[in-house]
């Protein structure tokens, strides 16, 4: 059709205008002129985000009785004209508004904040000269399956995948770029899908294997390790607003990780998607549900649930209702469902009275919203759950303990000859990190007093104490604790005042789970504990009154075997005058091999006692009545009662069955729904490339974005169906194309054209999560603990955090020890009110609501946690330690083995110079300050080898520091 | 030629890659550095002003602040007994109120069963200055800046709990996943100052810590903001900021060894693969490193003259303090940081008003009229907002019994009392009125919404159009709501 020739004209100096704006911008929408205009992907958004505000689907909001978000509202007659009279401009009265030369009478109003852009308003005329043809919105037509476009570079493509995206390439006038060496696609095809980087050996291995399919097999092997579940499982954490804390006021401990440890089982056994959805939405509907397909419904009681005192319960229990219907239409449906529980939406076709059909699946749980102050309370449903990822482990676990004890038994252990030391842990100063108390309240009641005036055994002070009756002062929550070795034995040194001696005194330890080791002696007036057990033992008479007596009480005999951990230490008293000094323990110092044993011991046990009680979903007996809540008020009920549906443009459920959570995720796993496949290949996308095919992975809907590639998306889901859901084989799928083999390098043409690589002419470049930083680290030192699931761990984190900011009477931050402090990152103990420091200053959110995609933001913080983090320090000199042993002799090889190990490739010749003259310099520099050398190596809680050069361990230890802070170090290329 | 040449002069790296080329061979210096990062990174604004990052189009018009700081009295702080004077309620004490006098106002569950009994103030009230402002006996230094302040009586919010009314307070939202107002007004105006946060949060511990109430990330979170623009916390425990001083054993030289390896190794790495963050990582690892030495720097109050020091009180000089906080507010005003937020918690006083009041503001009433008097004495106050207040108010009636040895109140939301001062706002005003029971607005209400549109306003900003786009809506901090405050402006 000939355009009039002032349109043609207008639009010859737009299209320039447009083609310099859209060469800054991504590969957006086409110049009006060059094609046809399609309604989805060029009009849609602009009636959306311009006009939808007040002429959508709102109706309570909706101005001057027009609505354009509808074929017939565009074309209603509106007495004698109508918005759009397809095919003439003239006539169509949008054209004429949004155009107008008074400005008082343009559309959107100037005020609004609205204004088109001249490319808007020309888009919208082309549009109507071109017929104003109208599309159901795109991702409501369920995916074609539609066919990859032939190209001619059919040499190029490995799968149909490279057809759409060349073809899209050759369009734009663009080739791909060449592949990735080698070295770079096993780095980043491990960390996509096992979020650890390559052993060297592995690097070894697949630069040396020539063969076809060398890399198809590795994406295979990488696929069967158990560490895909884990990589998987941390995106999907963040989805379900997954924590280890309640989240609101008190924000108290919660067990939830049951549930985390099933997806990493889900993920592992590769459950088909559809399986996966639907035991999380309602695997306690399913015929027969087994414990682990309850657990899996955790997924919607991951949500924050209040404590606080004054809490309405239904408020909140709303709220959690609310939550539900969020979390569930955004990961499944890519929908913001949200945003018409006050009113009908303002974008898309959902009313107020559809959201409230969605939130009565979610409205029926027997819970109260409100949870208990103890770190056990649990709110509503819950089921006692082993991990379904322990009982292998548990085989394993005892396999490792009988082999150990079998050597140590051949070998002698340290308790057979042992070497006595003495650790003194409270003497003139009271432990690191520990907080004291005293009756009477208040820190000052640990009373420290001087020799000048009283009687002291050690040092300059005793702690002293007056009192009538049972009274007592402590330290607690000491940090690291004081760790009892084989053949402990406790002492105190104590002084009772002759002219007002006590009727009892009594000593009390706390090993981190409680305080119920006691031992007293005289009377027995303290009724705590059970007497002639380890929470009370008689020890024997008060000792001599007027002088200083060593107390001695062998740790056993008050349960506290080899292994625990001390972090209190109470000294308790009935009348009197009591004086405590020096405080420890004799023990021996056992070997490493012993060590390993009490932990693996300790992992066991845990294990055996751990069933907890995991909050799931259920159904009550009686179905709670949903009634639309006015403005979304949970104490405004209307009088309109609903049952349970889904939004009527995506279908309806089928009418013969009750319509419940099971009945919902059926539907959400049938052919008729065209949402999910898409939502959760593109999400999947994303993982691969950084960005996904529909860039905002939260929202299909009429305010998201147009897919970069409609046709890839397409044929994408329904393959994704087609398989039958397979989730292994997706990934597999998407990591084979030769797209995402190509070089991450960018290219001169296509830096600034497409920064954000929405086109695909070279390979997906991003930085790192959090967590497979930390893991990196961990792994290249050696340091990391491998091990499936289990209750999640406090590794380190600045003092005085949860102090800041926590309920007085709320548990303090307790920093684990061990093989804790080095599992991967994903088990790191999830706080809501104050996530882990170090995972938040790379982007890791607080996990109080679902996020889909986390931003990858570059700060001088994040700098900051990779140079001084005790994580990365103590990382740099395991690393340190490693290349010195394992690096050959010469200065030159171990910095080469240190850079492998950090980026997964060898340093050429430059780098290696560099790396050679920063370690020369460090190595003068540590020469001349042993003591600094002697410092860094203490820096976090495992040994250092003492046998190799100190200056050399510390100058390579600052290496090491220089390599995990660098950009390729945190980036996968 | 390096290949990636073009790339970094498309992307206007141009300057940056000449500087860094120059030196790569001798290691980067970081005088060298230094200059690199400051350029390009201003930007116009239409106040003439330079800031680092922003949004465009921002300050939407000529601002009366540049910066906030916000003293916020975390548990609620009792109107009653401080700001509110309501003579009326000594006849009226000890007298039932019965359920028709609450007009439906939803009660906490701590006291929504119990008789509830008119309960006064045990504090005496005097007129200060010459706007006569009514203020307690506990807050004597807040009497000597009366006419430096304006009082609100009628703040009013929807919250009946501390979690979701601090999270209102401070997202806009009573539940969890807004940004912050802080972090808000770092996306809209950047920082003026490239070396230090555009928004830092400080905590302290009220002096009647029994029931201190919660504080959470969240509350200086970024929520859907981009995470850089999320509090920044400054410490008196540790490091002053979170990892900022090198690890034992590593001094300031074998520090800056380490950095030019690592800027160095990156620069080569952008040659190769040509992308700007390459780049931006540099120059972040710089600032941290500038950081390194401005931060401890800043904190170091003790260079503070004796008297400026006497004027916040002894307790300026114990880190951590509500006062030392004061301090380092105004010290941090003075090199650009956009929002300053300190807590103070220890205000939920249900019981033991005459055993906890006193302690609480003898913990802020001098170091906040200190503030008031430091910054006006540097000029600063006209362009500093700042604003004091806790996250709901107390009720008229007593919670438990009615023992003025122990008297206490519960939560109250439909009004409450708030000072704000300098920026934009007229001094020596009390604006709004409550009943003489204390419970309901009789004039001029001013809701959350309205305090955050009038904050913004100051900062040049209309609350209107400060908006993000997250999950296919436009957000702002007012949501749907907000008016400013036009009466209380200059």
């Amino acid at each position: 059709m000939p355009l009039p020739k002032q349109v043609v004209r207008k639009q010859v100096v737009l299209a320039l205008a447009t083609l310099t704006l859209l060469a800054s911008s991504a590969a957006g929408a086409e110049p009006a002129v060059k094609q046809p205009v399609d309604f989805n992907r060029d009009i849609r958004p602009i009636l959306s985000d311009k006009c939808f505000h007040c002429h959508g689907p709102d109706e309570s909001n909706r101005e001057a009785d027009l609505r354009l978000d509808s074929l017939e509202g565009l074309t209603a007659d509106l007495g004698g004209h109508s918005a759009v009279v397809p095919g003439n401009v003239k006539a169509s009265a949008l054209v004429a508004r949004i155009t107008h030369a008074d400005p008082e009478e343009r559309m959107p109003p100037a005020d609004s904040g609205r204004s088109l852009t001249p490319q808007q308003v020309e888009l919208i005329s082309s549009w109507v000269q071109q017929g104003a043809v109208w599309k159901k919105h795109w991702s409501f037509i369920s995916p074609a399956r539609t066919q990859p476009p032939k190209v001619a570079k059919e040499g190029w493509a490995v799968n149909p995948i490279d057809h759409f995206v060349l073809a899209r390439l050759k369009s734009k006038g663009l080739t791909p770029a060449e592949r990735a060496d080698k070295a770079t696609l096993i780095r980043r095809v491990t960390f996509d899908l096992t979020g650890l980087p390559p052993s060297i050996d592995e690097i070894k291995a697949f630069l040396a294997d020539d063969s076809a399919d060398a890399y198809e097999s590795l994406v295979d092997r990488l696929l069967k390790s158990p560490r895909y579940g884990e990589r998987m499982a941390m995106q999907w954490l963040d989805a379900a607003r997954y924590a280890d804390t309640h989240g609101y006021s008190l924000d108290r401990r919660r067990v939830m990780w049951p549930w985390r440890d099933w997806v990493i089982m889900a993920y592992n056994q590769n459950m088909p998607f559809d399986q996966f959805m639907t035991e999380q939405l309602a695997g306690d509907l399913l015929p027969e549900a087994t414990i682990a397909q309850r657990v899996a419904t955790g997924f919607n009681r991951n949500h924050p649930i209040q404590s606080e005192g004054g809490v309405i319960n239904e408020e909140y229990r709303v709220e959690t209702v609310v939550d539900r219907v969020e979390t569930t239409a955004s990961v499944f449906l890519g929908l913001t469902m949200g945003c018409c529980r006050c009113h009908d939406h303002k974008y898309e076709p959902f009313s107020q009275e559809e959201f409230y059909r969605f939130y009565s699946f979610f409205n029926n749980v027997p819970e109260s919203a409100h949870v208990g102050n103890s770190d056990k309370a649990t709110d509503g449903p819950v089921v006692k759950a082993p991990s379904v990822l322990q009982t292998s482990q548990l085989e394993q676990l005892s396999k490792q303990i009988e082999k150990l004890e079998l050597e140590i038994k051949k070998e002698g252990s340290s308790a057979a000859k042992p070497k006595l030391i003495e650790r003194v842990w409270i003497d003139d100063e009271i432990p690191a990190g520990a907080e004291t108390i005293g009756n009477g309240g208040g820190a000052q009641k640990f009373e420290f007093v001087t020799k000048d005036k009283h009687p002291v055994y050690s040092g300059n002070k005793s702690s002293m104490r007056t009192t009538v009756g049972l009274s007592q002062h402590l330290v607690q929550n000491a940090k690291p604790g004081l760790r009892i070795n084989a053949v402990g034995k406790l002492f105190t040194y104590v002084y009772l005042d002759p002219d007002n001696p006590p009727k009892e005194i009594m000593m009390q330890w706390n090993d981190g789970r409680g305080w119920e080791h006691r031992a007293y002696w005289g009377e027995n007036s303290i009724a705590w504990g059970v007497n002639n057990t380890t929470s009370r033992r008689f020890m024997g008479p008060l000792p001599k009154l007027g002088e200083w007596t060593k107390l001695e009480v062998a740790a056993a005999h008050v349960g506290l075997p080899a292994g625990r951990v001390i972090t209190g230490w109470a000294y308790t008293q009935f009348d009197g005058t009591v004086y405590w000094d020096k405080s420890g323990i004799v023990d021996s110092q056992p070997n490493e091999k012993e060590q390993q044993l009490a932990m693996l011991r300790e992992q066991a046990s845990g294990m055996k006692a751990g069933m907890p009680a995991v909050m799931v979903m259920a159904e009550m007996s009686t179905p709670r009545k949903t009634f639309v809540l006015t403005r979304g008020q949970y104490n405004s009920p209307s009088d309109i009662e609903v049952t349970a549906g889904i939004p009527s443009v995506l279908g309806s459920l089928p009418t013969d069955s009750k319509p419940n959570r099971l009945e919902l995720a059926k539907w959400l796993s049938s052919r008729n729904n065209p949402l999910t496949a898409r939502v959760t290949v593109n999400r999947y996308w994303q993982l691969h490339f950084g960005v996904g095919l529909v860039k905002t992975l939260e929202d299909f809907g009429a305010q998201g974005e147009w897919p970069s590639h409609p046709g890839l998306l397409d044929w994408l889901a329904s393959e994704f169906v087609e398989s039958g859901w397979d989730v292994k084989g997706m990934h597999k799928l998407i990591v084979m194309s030769a797209t995402y083999r190509q070089s991450s390098h960018w290219s001169a043409g296509v830096a600034k054209s497409d920064p954000e690589n929405r086109l695909l002419a070279r390979g997906p470049r991003f930085r790192l999560d959090a967590e497979m930083i930390r893991d990196q680290a961990l792994f290249a030192s050696g340091l990391l603990v491998e091990q499936l699931g289990g209750e999640s761990v406090r590794p380190y984190q600045p003092p005085g955090l949860w102090g800041d900011v926590v309920y007085e009477n709320a548990p303090r931050f307790t920093q684990d020890h061990g093989h804790k402090l080095y599992r991967r990152s994903m088990y790191t103990y999830w706080k809501r009110s104050v996530p882990p420091p170090n995972f938040q200053a790379f982007d890791a959110p607080t996990r109080e609501a679902c996020m889909l995609q986390r931003s990858k933001t570059n700060t001088p913080l994040a700098a900051l946690v990779l140079m001084n983090d005790p994580t990365f320090v103590e990382a740099s000199r395991k690393l340190a330690e490693r290349v010195m042993k394992q690096g050959g002799e010469s200065q030159s090889d171990r910095l080469t083995l240190a850079f492998r190990l950090a980026t997964g490739r060898l340093p050429n010749e430059t780098e290696r110079k560099q790396l050679l003259a920063a370690q020369t310099k460090l190595v003068a520099a540590y020469r001349n300050d042993l003591t600094a050398a002697e410092k860094l190596m203490g820096v976090g809680e495992s040994p250092y080898d003492r046998s190799l050069d100190l200056a050399e361990l510390a100058a390579y230890t600052g290496i090491a520091n220089a390599l995990f802070q660098l950009d390729e170090s945190i980036t996968r290329n | 030629m390096n290949s990636n040449q073009h790339i970094a002069d498309e992307l206007g790296l141009m300057t940056t890659r000449r500087q860094l080329l120059g030196r790569a061979t001798t290691g980067i210096g970081s005088m060298a550095l230094a200059s690199v990062l400051n350029e390009n990174l201003y930007a116009g604004r239409p106040d003439g002003a330079q800031a680092v990052g922003g949004k465009a189009g921002f300050p939407n018009f000529l601002p009366k602040a540049k910066r906030v700081i916000y003293l916020f009295q975390s548990g609620a702080p009792s109107q009653f007994e401080l700001l509110d004077h309501k003579p009326e309620l000594e006849a009226r004490h000890g007298q039932v109120l019965g359920p028709d006098f609450f007009k439906g106002q939803r009660q906490t569950g701590m006291t929504a069963r119990q008789e509830k009994r008119v309960c006064k103030s045990i504090y005496k009230f005097k007129k200060h200055g010459q706007s006569g402002a009514e203020i307690s006996e506990l807050l004597p230094h807040l009497g000597k800046v009366a006419d430096d302040i304006c009082i609100i009586r009628s703040v009013q919010t929807e919250a009946i709990n501390h979690d979701p009314a601090i999270t209102f307070f401070q997202t806009g939202f009573q539940q969890a996943g807004r940004p912050s107002m802080g972090a808000w007004v770092s996306y809209g105006l950047g920082s003026e100052n490239a070396d230090l946060p555009a928004y830092v949060v400080m905590i302290s511990q009220g002096s009647a810590k029994r029931d201190s109430q919660a504080l959470y990330a969240r509350l200086w979170g970024s929520g859907f903001l981009p995470s850089a623009h999320q509090g920044v916390k400054f410490r008196a425990i540790g490091d002053p900021v979170l990892y900022l001083n090198n690890p034992p054993g590593i001094s300031s030289a074998s520090r800056r060894t380490i950095l030019d390896l690592t800027n160095s190794l990156n620069q080569a790495h952008f040659d190769k693969v040509g992308d700007p963050e390459t780049i931006t990582r540099i120059r972040q690892a710089e600032l941290a490193y500038r950081m390194q030495m401005s931060v401890p720097d800043l904190v170091a109050t003790s260079d503070e003259p004796k008297h400026v020091l006497d004027m916040y009180g002894d307790a300026a000089r114990i880190p951590g303090t509500f006062a030392a906080n004061c301090l380092l507010a105004r010290r941090l005003a003075e090199r650009g940081v956009r929002f300053i937020q300190l807590y103070h918690r220890g205000w939920d006083q249900h019981g033991d008003v005459p055993r906890d009041l006193p302690l609480q503001c003898g913990d802020v009433d001098q170091p906040s009229a200190a503030l008031l008097t430091d910054l006006k004495q540097r000029g600063m106050l006209d362009d500093t907002l700042v604003i004091w207040g806790g996250e709901f108010g107390r009720t008229v009636y007593a919670q438990g019994g009615l023992n003025m040895a122990k008297y206490g109140r519960d939560h109250h939301p439909r009004c409450f009392s708030m000072w704000v001062a300098g920026g934009g706002i007229k001094p020596g005003m009390t604006y709004g009125t409550t009943d003489e029971f204390g419970f309901d607005i009789v004039e001029n209400p001013v809701p959350v919404y309205d305090l955050h549109a009038t904050m913004l306003h100051c900062l040049g900003i209309d609350h209107q159009r400060l908006t993000h786009k997250f999950q296919g809506r436009y957000y702002r901090l007012t949501d749907v709501h907000g008016r400013v405050v036009r009466d209380i402006l200059r």
